[in-house]
């Protein structure tokens, strides 16, 4: 029973971040005082910085982690060493199992692009990007485990509870358009990653913030959207017409015999905005138009990168119609027959598989948004939980690397070209600038125009931030 | 008057350490009232390390010396020229405020505590020479941290008089403004009329009725309520200008407290509180199929008024505060009520680092959840360092860690009844008297790592499916008669086997032939047509009626199952003739037979020896060894199995979630037996441990011990025992202020305090800290009944306030209509926030309480579950697929049957997917501790109410519900539908619109609009 006065009540209830109704100039009805409260709010708050690189993120999360030392992190050593025994010194502390032998790459790295970077012939497509590209390949996690080391890399926390990033970037920017999510999820075909939903929650930000999973091939591609099929009495136009103008009628009525409660207000206009995504929501889901040439660019017609491909499309579709934030997973859950990355039994097959899935429609995003001028103001960040182990487990596979392993960076503010840290000769332990998730984060959200220690949510007595209490924005990965 | 007291209670006084003008110091004045100022304000800057401006002031010389300066700190016998004195002495600055040079950067010195050192300067600055004084700054630091509201006493406090408040005017009196009822509108009214303000008329009747029973209950009124209600509110109709008769209003309360949906409603207050979830969380988000009981624990808790101070005890300590209630363990789910992190407990490699740092957040996890919900502190918060704002360290919150650090989360078993637990209980003991040589013996582990080396029994081959048939024999050489045949099961703990009754078939027969060859056989014993119960430890024993015997056979036809295969062993096959065991040495043969000696090999199975017998061996050489023919081994066996059979008989015990030290070991998740060592760790570090902590409470909340009286080696028990104590000692300000706040909040929708899990610095300042504390005192000091609560909140005038005017005020032309708007605009302009409570809030209802309402509403509520009861095990609703990532899809699940219509708090509740109608009404993440829901409007919020199945459902239901009680009157099944879902007649042209949607597209869209109105999800 919350006075609707207060001006957190207020934004909240408009679901909108700090400063969207401001910066947007965005057509939800509202008063003019409510606007002034939240022009007042982000000044106070002052959570924006002067100068934004970027409006928009893709987030590309490979589930299962990925492994770096046979993508992008090149070590000599494991060839030179390969089969021998894994003696870095120090114990050697694993998950599952005990280290095997030194494990060099199935694939071969050659030097790439201008800046001569090598990546491995696992991922062809995403090698011709390398000028555009910042990679990160000295990141540690705080878990060796899958759940909390992708709630690390989603959240900033190893726990579950918090808000996830794209969460935190609608909390703090608000959206682009009153017609599409401001935070889109597309899992992968196969299922949720470890965690699930959780990975893209609210936590204790306002409900607005959670990620809209949108499923491209589905029956039902965005839950609720529309009646169920059982339903479609329901659904005739002139049905859904009249229900909207007789709801909107008596809601008016109510809220005019009770005044100054900005809740009712914000209902009347939720029903304007769930219209407005009726119509909008099929328009990016439809692909037909798209020529053919896009189509091949992203592997639409290829079974193999298909699924993956159609939500890369998707993703632009989406960013171009003003989504703020979408995060795109490669790879479920840790089952069998193996799904994600991890590859812990045969890394040259079940890696290839993922890849095979991921690298081209990956490689064919980062070209067509920049051929459409919106990889100059879109972050995409591919990221992992961990990356795995130089030495072989049974044999064949890798187990888990929390201590060393990479991430990137393109697009809007990012130095391509780049390659910020290091591990040491194994591709085993950061040993040069050794960095996390938290500086990720605080870079991506520097671009965003956003002060990492200043968006803050009060829960349980803190004042809680995606960058917990760390965090430095890496600036030697921004132009 | 009244603003002193309340600057007394929010601002309190510093402590004071010398009564001011005292004179005559000697050595322990200075003890006493200087050496604490010097050490907790000066020395920080000034000790020899330190010795900032080159002072320090360790000890009486170094204060002589001074400085840089040159000059002394410190005259002995003259104050006005000691610089000590003139660095901390104030002057008024130009704000008003006292500066004084020194402590620098701090507060100034209280006026006492500076005349006290000028009085022992003075004196002559008595110091004894050998005396040092050390740095305590940081005891000063906790002491004005400490010096908080919520931390002092709860204040004696009166209530304003009647007299002290302005009269009613006529024209309040006719708007319906109602004089004060209870003594919390005298403490609102007394705040209201300080600020000008003005209270608000009672709201009508119907909105009452509405208000209370969605708040009470949880669900809508029916139009027989309303009936009855409006019916005993006019008297009967004999005194029908009478506003509101409050013995009616009074029977209405108590009806609604007395219905067992009044515990269903709390209870998901109290479950949001304390993050009850029925799966693990995290990656691997395994069901919890046992944690349901806890949430019906407190649904009845609620239910029957469990006294607040049991009700959080039993939650921290069932086990030890009601002995006498075995079912009360139960509210041990609570401690075990968050997220659980299954890979690192159960996977993860013992001996790691993520292990530890596993276990770490584990018991942080407890520890947030107990003092979050029962003390509304952020102990949390000190886990990497003291907490920045609250008088709370690091050591403390280790100590409260230290506290759980003997319990895990796991399946703790019980019964639910006092006289089968009784039973039960002698049972085992005669048990254990029988097997003296294990039973809870210290030397246990020596005891299981002697079993790991013995002759354990006979072990056949591994079989794939349950259904295989294998056999093992013995030959005795001749037929002899037997009185008994005895099967004892083997005993397997090694290596993560549970131990009692290891390969005990699950179906069977026993057999016996005189000739030797089976072709006379003679049956012993028939357990083939059912599953038979594991006999664990205790000896199956066969009469064999002194019948002539050379074999005998034991054929399983079903398996044991081990992890994913299945087996059959027997640890010893005993002939008894006349007390002897006769079967030892005899020839074994077996359909086959694993040979792996000394541990399993055909011959163990008539060695003599049982596992009992290898450890009496080993525990007590004094011991008669096993297998010998003694009449005493015949004597335990026969005294086994009649314990055995009786314990067999015993009503099955339940099972429960809950915060356990014993449960059967999964994995790297294994039981121990004492509670683990807890240190104080650097940042946090689980590899920088500090300084070991011991079991604790708060030190700041004096006056209780915060060591709690435990040693550092106390028994696991004892510690959540005494730290429940701790929490409802009467003199524990937390406790009782933070409860009657939450239900104040669960009234009201804000907290007089409204920041109702941080009582710290860093939360809310009470609105009404008089009241808050007169509330909390009046609650304890009355049992802690909450029904009691509720029946005083809602009683009072001030909740039966109108939340705003409403339409049908204005339209009724109710006298004073116009000036109630006036008075409200008032408020609104005066008191935004409405802390002060010049009107009601309104609320929005929550996503249980639209989606019970749409069940009752439709006439489908099922209030019991399949066998009758209102609890039990959750309703799923969601198809179910267990897997490495267990998979919850809600969309695949099409129900409509009866578990799809329980109330939403007997949902099972997943924490990883949440279901998703539910999450857009702002259904919480179970894996967040929530004292309050956020309320947000979303586009996916309207497309949920206008598409979700459910709603569509319910809708169509409820249509036809409609047409059949009134059918072909359309006017009237409207009527009905406003009086289902907004408790009120629609008006006119309410009517006529409604009717032409029907018209036009069905009932059934009709009741979409309805329930999709911001009048039927706001409660006014």
């Amino acid at each position: 029973m919350d006075s609707p006065q207060s001006r957190r009540d207020f934004l909240a209830a408009l679901g909108n971040g700090f400063g969207s109704l401001a910066l947007a100039g965005l057509s939800m009805p509202t008063s003019r005082a409510g606007r002034d409260e939240a022009d007042k709010l982000i000044q106070e708050q002052n959570v924006r910085l002067p100068r934004a690189r970027a409006k928009r993120v893709v987030q590309l999360f490979m589930s299962g982690a990925a492994s770096s030392v046979d993508t992008f992190d090149w070590k000599p050593q494991l060839v030179a060493r390969d089969g021998q025994k894994f003696d870095p010194g120090g114990k050697v502390e694993l998950f599952q199992s005990d280290p095997g032998a030194v494990m060099a790459s199935p694939w071969k790295f050659r030097p790439r692009g201008q800046c001569g970077k090598h990546v491995s012939d696992l991922v062809p497509c995403l090698a011709e990007h390398v000028d555009k590209i910042a990679f990160v390949h000295s990141m540690v996690a705080k878990s060796n485990v899958h759940g909390p080391a992708t709630f690390q890399q989603a959240t900033g926390f190893v726990r579950p509870g918090f808000p996830s990033m794209g969460a935190w970037v609608s909390y703090g920017l608000g959206r682009l358009t009153d017609e599409l999510p401001v935070f889109v999820v597309l899992p992968d075909a196969r299922g949720f990653a470890p965690n699930g939903p959780a990975n893209w929650g609210a936590a204790f930000l306002p409900a607005a913030h959670q990620g809209t999973v949108i499923r491209p091939a589905a029956a039902s591609p965005i839950h609720d959207l529309f009646p169920p099929k059982e339903a479609a009495a329901l659904a005739t136009p002139a049905n859904e017409r009249d229900t909207l103008a007789l709801l909107d009628r008596l809601n008016r009525e109510h809220a005019a015999a009770r005044p100054g409660d900005s809740r009712l207000e914000a209902r009347i206009a939720s029903y304007e905005l769930a219209a407005k995504l009726q119509l909008s929501a099929p328009q990016v889901l439809e692909l037909a138009g798209e020529s053919a040439a896009t189509r091949a660019l992203y592997g639409l017609d290829d079974p193999r990168t298909a699924d993956f491909g159609r939500n890369c499309l998707v993703a632009r579709r989406l960013l171009e119609r003003g989504t703020r934030f979408i995060q795109l997973w490669s790879g479920a859950d840790n089952g069998f027959p193996r799904r994600n990355w991890d590859s812990h039994e045969e890394l040259a097959k079940d890696h290839a598989d993922m890849a095979a899935s991921m690298d081209r429609p990956a490689a064919a995003l980062l070209t067509d948004l920049e051929q459409r001028g919106l990889l100059a103001d879109t972050i995409v960040m591919w990221v992992t939980e961990f990356g795995r182990m130089p030495c072989s487990q049974g044999a064949k596979g890798r187990d888990h690397n929390p201590f060393g392993f990479t991430v990137w960076l393109a697009g809007g503010g990012i130095k391509g070209g780049t390659s910020y840290g290091a591990t040491d000769e194994w591709g085993w332990h950061a040993v040069e600038k050794p960095t996390s998730n938290y500086d990720v984060h605080a870079t991506v959200l520097h671009l965003l125009g956003i002060d990492h220690t200043q968006l803050t949510f009060r829960s349980d007595g803190i004042d809680r931030r995606l960058t917990d209490v760390h965090g430095e924005v890496l600036h030697d990965l921004v132009t | 008057m009244r603003q002193l007291m309340r600057r007394a209670i929010t601002t309190g006084a510093t402590g004071l350490l010398l009564a001011p003008g005292a004179t005559g110091f000697d050595g322990s004045d200075f003890e006493r009232a200087v050496a604490p100022l010097l050490e907790m304000r000066c020395l920080s800057c000034h000790s020899a390390a330190s010795r900032k401006g080159g002072l320090s002031l360790e000890s009486r010389a170094d204060a002589l010396r001074g400085g840089k300066s040159g000059e002394p700190a410190i005259v002995a016998g003259d104050p006005d020229a000691s610089a000590l004195l003139a660095a901390i002495e104030t002057a008024p600055a130009a704000d008003g405020a006292r500066k004084a040079r020194m402590p620098k950067g701090g507060e100034p010195l209280a006026d006492v505590e500076i005349a006290a050192l000028r009085d022992w300067i003075a004196a002559g600055t008595p110091w004894p020479a050998e005396r040092h004084l050390v740095d305590r700054s940081a005891d000063h630091e906790f002491e004005r941290r400490r010096d908080w509201w919520s931390l002092r006493p709860l204040a004696a406090v009166a209530p304003p008089a009647l007299s002290s408040l302005p009269p009613l005017t006529d024209l309040q009196r006719r708007r319906g403004v109602e004089p004060p009822r209870n003594e919390l509108d005298l403490f609102v009214r007394a705040d209201l009329a300080a600020a000008g303000l003005a209270p608000a008329p009672r709201a009508d009747l119907d909105t009452l009725l509405r208000r209370v029973t969605w708040d009470l209950v949880g669900l809508p009124p029916t139009p027989e309520d309303s009936a009855h209600f409006r019916y005993e509110s006019d008297g009967g109709g004999v005194n029908p200008g009478e506003p509101t008769s409050e013995r009616a209003w009074s029977r209405l309360i108590d009806r609604l407290l007395d219905a067992p949906e009044y515990g269903e409603r709390f209870a998901r207050h109290w479950l949001d509180l304390v993050h009850f979830g029925e799966t693990h969380g995290f990656d691997k988000d395994k069901p919890r199929p046992d944690a349901w009981p806890y949430r019906d624990w407190v649904i009845e808790a609620l239910n029957r008024d469990l006294p607040y101070a049991e009700f959080v005890a039993q939650q921290l300590a069932a086990d030890v505060v009601a002995p006498d209630e075995p079912a009360a363990v139960r509210a041990l789910g609570f401690l075990a009520a968050g997220p659980w992190d299954y890979v690192g407990h159960v996977e993860l490699r013992e001996g790691t680092v993520d292990k530890e740092i596993t276990r770490l957040l584990d018991r942080d996890d407890v520890v947030a959840n107990v003092m979050s919900t029962f003390t509304a502190t952020t102990v949390h918060c000190a886990r990497c360092h003291d907490h920045k704002f609250d008088a709370i360290g690091q050591r403390d919150y280790f100590g409260l860690q230290a506290v759980f650090a003997g319990v895990e989360r796991a399946v703790r078993e019980y019964d639910a009844e006092p006289a089968v637990a009784q039973r039960r209980a002698e049972l085992l003991a005669e048990l254990a008297t029988l097997e003296r040589p294990v039973a809870g013996s210290g030397a246990h582990d020596a005891a299981a790592h002697a079993r790991s080396r013995a002759a354990l029994g006979w072990h056949g081959e591994i079989a794939a499916a349950a259904e295989t048939t294998q056999w093992v024999a013995l030959d005795l050489g001749k037929a002899q008669p037997l009185d008994e045949v005895a099967l004892v099961a083997a005993h397997e703990s090694y290596g993560g086997w549970p131990g009692p009754g290891f390969g005990f078939p699950v179906r069977f027969v026993v057999e016996a032939s005189e000739r030797g060859d089976f072709a006379d056989v003679r049956l012993l014993h028939d357990a083939r047509a059912a599953d038979v119960a594991n006999p664990g430890d205790v000896p199956l024993l066969l009469d064999a009626r002194g019948a002539p015997i050379r074999a005998v056979r034991v054929t399983a036809t079903k398996l044991w199952k081990r992890t994913d295969d299945f087996a059959f062993a027997l640890g010893e096959l005993a002939c008894f003739a006349g007390g002897v065991d006769v079967a030892i040495g005899a020839a074994v043969t077996a359909s086959s037979s694993i040979e792996a000696a000394p541990r399993w090999a055909a011959t163990n199975l008539t060695d003599g020896s049982t596992w009992w017998g290898a450890i009496a061996a080993d525990e007590s050489p004094s011991e008669p060894p096993t297998g010998s023919a003694s009449s005493d081994w015949r004597r335990r066996v026969a005294a086994q199995a009649r314990v055995a059979a009786e314990l067999a008989a015993l009503p099955p015990r339940q099972r429960v979630y809950a915060a356990t030290s014993r449960f059967t070991p999964e994995g790297a998740f294994t039981p121990r037996a004492a509670p683990r060592p807890i240190h104080v760790l650097e940042r946090g570090d689980v590899t920088r441990p500090l300084a070991a902590a011991a079991p604790a409470a708060l030190r700041c909340v004096a006056p209780l011990a915060a060591d709690l009286g435990l040693a550092a080696d106390a028994p696991e028990a004892e510690r959540r025992a005494a730290l429940a104590r701790w929490l409802v000692d009467p003199q524990n300000p937390l406790t009782w202020r933070v409860i009657v706040n939450r239900v104040w909040q669960w009234h009201f929708g804000r907290g007089l305090v409204d920041t109702p899990n941080d009582f710290g610095h860093m939360g809310g300042a009470p609105s009404h800290p008089e009241l808050l504390d007169w509330l909390a005192a009046w609650f304890r000091d009355r049992g802690g009944s909450l029904k009691e609560l509720h029946r005083l909140i809602l009683t009072s005038a001030m909740w039966r306030q109108a939340s705003m005017s409403s339409a049908r005020d204005v339209a009724k032309g109710r006298d004073g209509a116009l000036a109630t708007v006036a008075a409200l605009a008032k408020a609104q302009a005066d008191d935004g926030e409405n802390r002060l409570l010049a009107r009601m809030g309104r609320a929005r209802l929550d996503a249980e309480q639209v989606r019970d309402g749409l069940l009752a509403m439709a006439g489908r509520l099922e209030r019991t579950g399949p066998d009758g009861v209102r609890g039990g095990p959750s309703a799923r609703h969601f198809a179910f697929k267990d897997d490495h990532s267990p998979v919850y899809d809600y969309a695949a699940y099409a129900g409509d049957d009866a578990a799809a219509r329980r109330r939403a708090i007997y949902r099972f509740t997943v924490r990883s997917v949440p279901d998703p109608w539910l999450e857009s009404l702002d259904c919480p993440d179970a894996s967040l501790l929530t004292p309050k829901r956020n309320v947000t409007v979303t586009a996916l919020q309207a497309l949920a109410m206008l598409n979700d199945r459910f709603v569509l459902r319910q809708c169509e239901a409820l249509a036809e519900r409609l047409e059949a009680a009134r059918p072909d009157d359309l006017a009237a099944q409207v009527a009905r539908l406003y009086e289902l879902a907004l408790a009120r007649a629609p008006t006119a042209a309410e009517s006529a619109a409604v009717s032409a949607h029907a018209q036009h597209h069905g009932l059934a869209a009709a009741c979409r609009v309805v329930v999709n109105l911001d009048e039927f999800l706001f409660i006014d």
